[in-house]
């Protein structure tokens, strides 16, 4: 880690115990001037990517400024109807990523075990509680959350919900992919809708979510466009960027920002050279954007590039806007990620011959039983239709998870295996 | 026979197509064939049931979507399984409204239909209604609940035997209470009553809404809390983190890993657990040592060292002695002993009682009680310092952190898992990577300039981490530093487990190391005391309990 990120994330854990709101105020500063040094400075990737981190970087210190305007939610919830209301997301992933891009993320993974919370938990959620409860992460206006994908989500949400006293709803969303199931989370939907709407003293306008569900299907249809280009194009770009498009893709869609996102980086793939002689991996799940050696073999790397991140291409591309609460519903009910792990798997089989990648890569995320448990399953399947394989074990976001050396040093070698182009790999 | 592993699974459901239905809740000697199919980060539950699958080639199997653990185990059960083989994952509502219900009635359908299919049968109402237990009554005893996650029958077999009272299992498959059918020919209507009985059980702490779980604390019966959590599963250390905070019960944390290993380290945490029940501590007398005109010794037997104190007729400590523990517990115990004798000019006849104590205390065959190192900490700890409150010990290969309370007796105790992190046997492996002795180890940590953060505490990843520390130049007390914080942050950390108070008290080995004793203070925000006994603690606490309890 660079050493002055080291050292301010040192500064702001001493401060969490006894001074949070000055932990809050460090990091709302830092995230600032990282807003700026991001459109003024760093520039290296693509406008519409450039753009997205910036936004990005918005939603992260809204919380912290206007908690009042925000609400908690998971990175599944459909956040059409939030936006609907004026509120903005706040959501473990994005959360967790800055801290521990601030270097801050062990002073509140240890607050939380020292409050009884299992460290084999998922580290994004850790972080989350801990910056709530150290009173650095100020208390939202509610909490909406999906039973979706990972089981954190009920545990976090019901947990914080109790934590600060705020009013609290949980869609639950079945694991078949069945008509009915779309009725049970639609109905559910509208129920939350109503709740908001009186809690929030505000009429809920079916237009507006009418047009927010809408552009959330042009902009994931815009994204599955965009990865089809990408297929034959070379556009080495930096890991964090695969991150961005996950916040755009599920917790931003319906935004204007997601949407001209898309667009803007189909026109990018438009404009972008034909593929060289790269290695191109498919990447599934989270990314450990923290580690620096990982960085260094796959930030800005023209030898190695990411062609996509499967939490990127999890969603179905809804056409029927007609009752926008189906819609969100069926967004949910049909992801790649709900139900058995082998629809997951089949998904990332689609795209992977759509794409053409040297090698997927199936990340671990510590934690993550949920895609942990599946890995071999995938292993065994993605390799016997020709694409080499490798299962890492890390973290997202807590680098004492990442043990020194070996993560880097399985990717390195399934990098050397893949440039050798061997048929198979088995690491 | 039909598996089943949840108690939202509808077990009676089985007898209607002439099945039994028999729990599982296995443990397994390793998780070779489940690591192979799946991962080592799969709750431990979820492993050994795989493995148990594969070895025992469980033929038909009943799961729900519970957890993740369990959906992913489905996936490779399914995948795994030969086409003989009946495997049906229900998909389990977090929810328990009308829809809900209705949802989960259609599932237990499609399982009939799925069940029929299979076993080439008509379903009979008759006998699956004929299946329904009666509802067990409420105990007017008092009991002890095991809570949390599911445990291994061993696991309750050792708690029934060891602890004062009953142990009813509560846990989230052992809790299983259904009412009795209503009298209906009708099977959708069957159905929908069946998933609302199944729904409306006790909730396990998956659900959304876990209100409920309450009654399971405010029983009056109830003496105490065995909380079990399985490596992994996440669901019930939330509910132990918030029972924990407003526990008004003595409880107990239990975690176990799938495996039969471990079993001497739970059963010391259970037996000290008994020991600190209100009943046991009505019958403790209190030391009069002027009465009492015997000598008695104490033996700690601990992984690294044995130590023994030796007590005279006035409760004061005659001689001791601190000797390496060898490959036989029983000969290191004899050798200190005897070296002890010789301190104090007594014969082993003149000791009236001996008192063992630390992991080897049930095998040194000295013809004494054995009592846990935790009640022995703390007696030897508050006889030092009545105005000890809490306890951190941190030895060989474990650590504990003890709270007292105002008269000494344990109020509750945590201790570290399985592994090595922040004990003894940590800091020895990290000193041999810097070729130090332990006493360099202690004093080159007080004289640090960069602070350096070590992110793993595991002690082959740890290793790895202070070599590449020693490669970047980085200085070796910067480096001990870091690993005293470390060592102190796990620490500190157990200790936050136990409401902690001042006044604080080191014991254990590592107490001679100043660097980890000033780290810890510092992280505790409050002196922490050290005194010359405290490797000799948990023997001198055993040589007080023989003088006291003849």
């Amino acid at each position: 880690m660079n050493a002055a990120v080291e050292k301010f994330g040192r500064i702001v854990d001493r401060q969490l115990e006894q001074r949070p709101k000055l932990a809050r105020g460090l990091l709302t500063t830092a995230y600032r001037l990282n807003g700026w040094a991001g459109r003024h400075v760093f520039k290296k990737t693509t406008p519409a990517r450039l753009e997205l981190a910036s936004v990005c970087n918005d939603v992260i210190i809204r919380p912290f400024v206007h908690p009042q305007q925000s609400v908690m939610v998971s990175l599944f919830t459909p956040c059409e109807l939030l936006q609907t209301f004026g509120m903005a997301p706040m959501f473990p992933e994005a959360l967790s990523a800055y801290l521990s891009g601030a270097g801050a993320e062990r002073g509140f993974i240890d607050a939380v075990e020292k409050r009884g919370i299992p460290e084999t938990f998922c580290s994004y959620h850790k972080i989350l509680l801990g910056a709530a409860e150290t009173g650095v992460l100020p208390k939202p206006r509610f909490i909406f959350n999906t039973t979706f994908v990972c089981d954190a989500n009920t545990l976090s949400f019901r947990r914080l919900a109790k934590f600060y006293g705020v009013p609290h709803f949980v869609l639950d969303v079945p694991n078949g992919q069945d008509e009915a199931a779309v009725t049970y989370v639609a109905e559910q939907l509208r129920d939350c809708g109503a709740k908001m709407s009186s809690l929030l003293g505000k009429p809920l306008d079916e237009t507006a979510l009418r047009q927010a569900v809408q552009r959330s299907g042009q902009t994931l249809a815009a994204y599955q466009a965009y990865l089809k280009v990408r297929a034959q194009k070379s556009m080495p770009d930096e890991m964090t960027s695969e991150m961005y498009a996950v916040f755009a893709l599920h917790v931003l869609l319906g935004s204007p920002e997601a949407l001209r996102f898309a667009q803007g980086i189909l026109q990018g793939a438009e404009d972008a050279p034909a593929r060289g002689k790269e290695v191109r991996l498919l990447w599934v799940h989270t990314l450990p954007h923290l580690d620096t050696a990982m960085i260094d073999l796959l930030d800005f790397n023209p030898q190695c590039q990411i062609l996509a991140n499967d939490v990127c291409f999890d969603a179905p591309a809804v056409t029927d806007f007609s009752d926008p609460w189906r819609a969100m519903a069926r967004r949910l009910v049909e992801n790649n990620l709900n139900g058995p792990a082998q629809r997951r798997i089949d998904a990332v089989l689609t795209k992977a011959k759509e794409l053409h990648p040297d090698g997927v890569v199936w990340f671990c995320h510590w934690g993550c039983h949920h895609t942990g448990g599946a890995a071999q399953l995938a292993r065994a399947q993605l390799e016997a239709a020709g694409f080499p394989t490798l299962v890492l074990d890390g973290d997202g976001c807590d680098r004492s998870n990442c043990p020194p050396g070996q993560m880097t040093t399985r990717m390195q070698a399934f990098l050397e295996l893949l440039e050798g182009k061997h048929d198979s790999v088995h690491l | 026979m039909i598996a089943y592993t949840c108690k939202y699974v509808p077990a009676e459901l089985f007898a209607g197509f002439g099945e039994t239905a028999v729990k599982l809740n296995p443990t397994v000697e390793n998780f070779e064939e489940a690591d192979r199919l799946s991962h080592r980060n799969l709750c431990s539950y979820a492993r050994a049931l795989l493995q148990t699958c594969r070895e025992q080639h469980v033929k038909n199997l009943v799961l729900t979507t519970c957890c993740d653990a369990m959906r992913r185990t489905g996936d490779v059960l399914a995948a795994a399984q030969g086409e003989d083989a009946f495997l049906f994952v229900l998909d389990l509502p977090h929810a328990d409204g009308p829809c809900a219900r209705s949802r989960y009635a259609a599932e237990l359908h499609r399982l009939v239909d799925a069940l029929a299919a299979h076993f080439g049968k008509a379903f009979d109402l008759e006998a699956c209604r004929a299946a329904f237990a009666d509802r067990e009554a409420l105990p007017q005893e008092p009991y002890l609940a095991l809570l949390g996650a599911r445990s291994h029958d061993a696991l309750l077999q050792m708690l029934q035997k060891e602890l004062p009272f009953p142990v009813r299992d509560l846990t989230c498959v052992g809790s299983r209470l259904l009412p009795q059918p209503p009298q209906t020919d009708n099977l959708n209507a069957f159905l929908e009553w069946y998933a609302g009985a199944l729904l409306e059980q006790i909730p396990c702490m998956r659900m959304t809404e876990t209100a409920q779980r309450r009654s399971l604390t405010e029983d009056p019966q109830l003496r105490g809390i065995l909380y079990h959590t399985v490596k992994f599963c996440d669901y019930y250390g939330f509910e132990y983190a918030q029972l924990q905070a407003h526990a008004r019960l003595p409880m107990l944390k239990l975690e176990t890993d799938g495996t039969s290993g471990a079993e001497g380290q739970l059963r010391t945490r259970v037996q000290a657990f008994a020991e600190s029940l209100p009943q046991q501590k009505q019958h403790r007398a209190p030391i009069s040592f002027a009465s009492q005109g015997r000598c008695t010794a104490g033996i700690d037997s601990g992984s690294t060292t044995t130590n023994v104190v030796i007590l005279d007729a006035s409760g004061k400590i005659a001689g001791s002695s601190i000797v390496p523990t060898g490959a036989r517990a029983a000969v290191s115990a004899h050798n200190a002993l005897e070296q002890a004798l010789r301190q104090a000019n007594l014969e082993r006849g003149q000791l009236d009682e001996v008192v063992a104590t630390g992991y080897g205390r049930a095998y040194l065959g000295t013809g004494g009680r054995d009592v846990t190192e935790i009640t022995c900490h703390a007696k030897g700890a508050f006889y030092l310092d009545s105005s000890v409150r809490t306890i951190i010990d941190i030895g060989g290969q474990d650590s504990k952190a003890i709270r007292l309370d105002d008269t000494g007796a344990v109020k509750t105790f945590v201790m570290n898992d399985k592994c090595a992190a922040g004990t003894g046997r940590f800091l020895e492996m990290m000193a041999r990577v810097l070729e130090l002795s332990m006493e360099e180890m202690s004093n080159c940590g007080l004289h640090w300039k960069e602070e350096i953060s070590i992110s793993s505490m595991c002690t082959v990843f740890a290793e790895s981490e202070v070599v590449s520390l020693v490669a970047q130049s980085k200085s070796t007390a910067d480096i001990v530093h870091g690993l005293n914080n470390a060592v102190a942050a796990k620490a500190v950390s157990l200790a936050a487990r136990v409401n902690p108070q001042e006044r604080f008290m080191m014991t254990g080995g590592v107490a001679a190391n100043r660097g980890v004793v000033k780290a810890i203070s510092e992280k505790l925000g409050a002196p922490l005391r050290v005194v010359p006994e405290h490797q000799l603690c948990g023997a001198l606490g055993a040589a007080l309990l023989a003088l006291e309890n003849p």
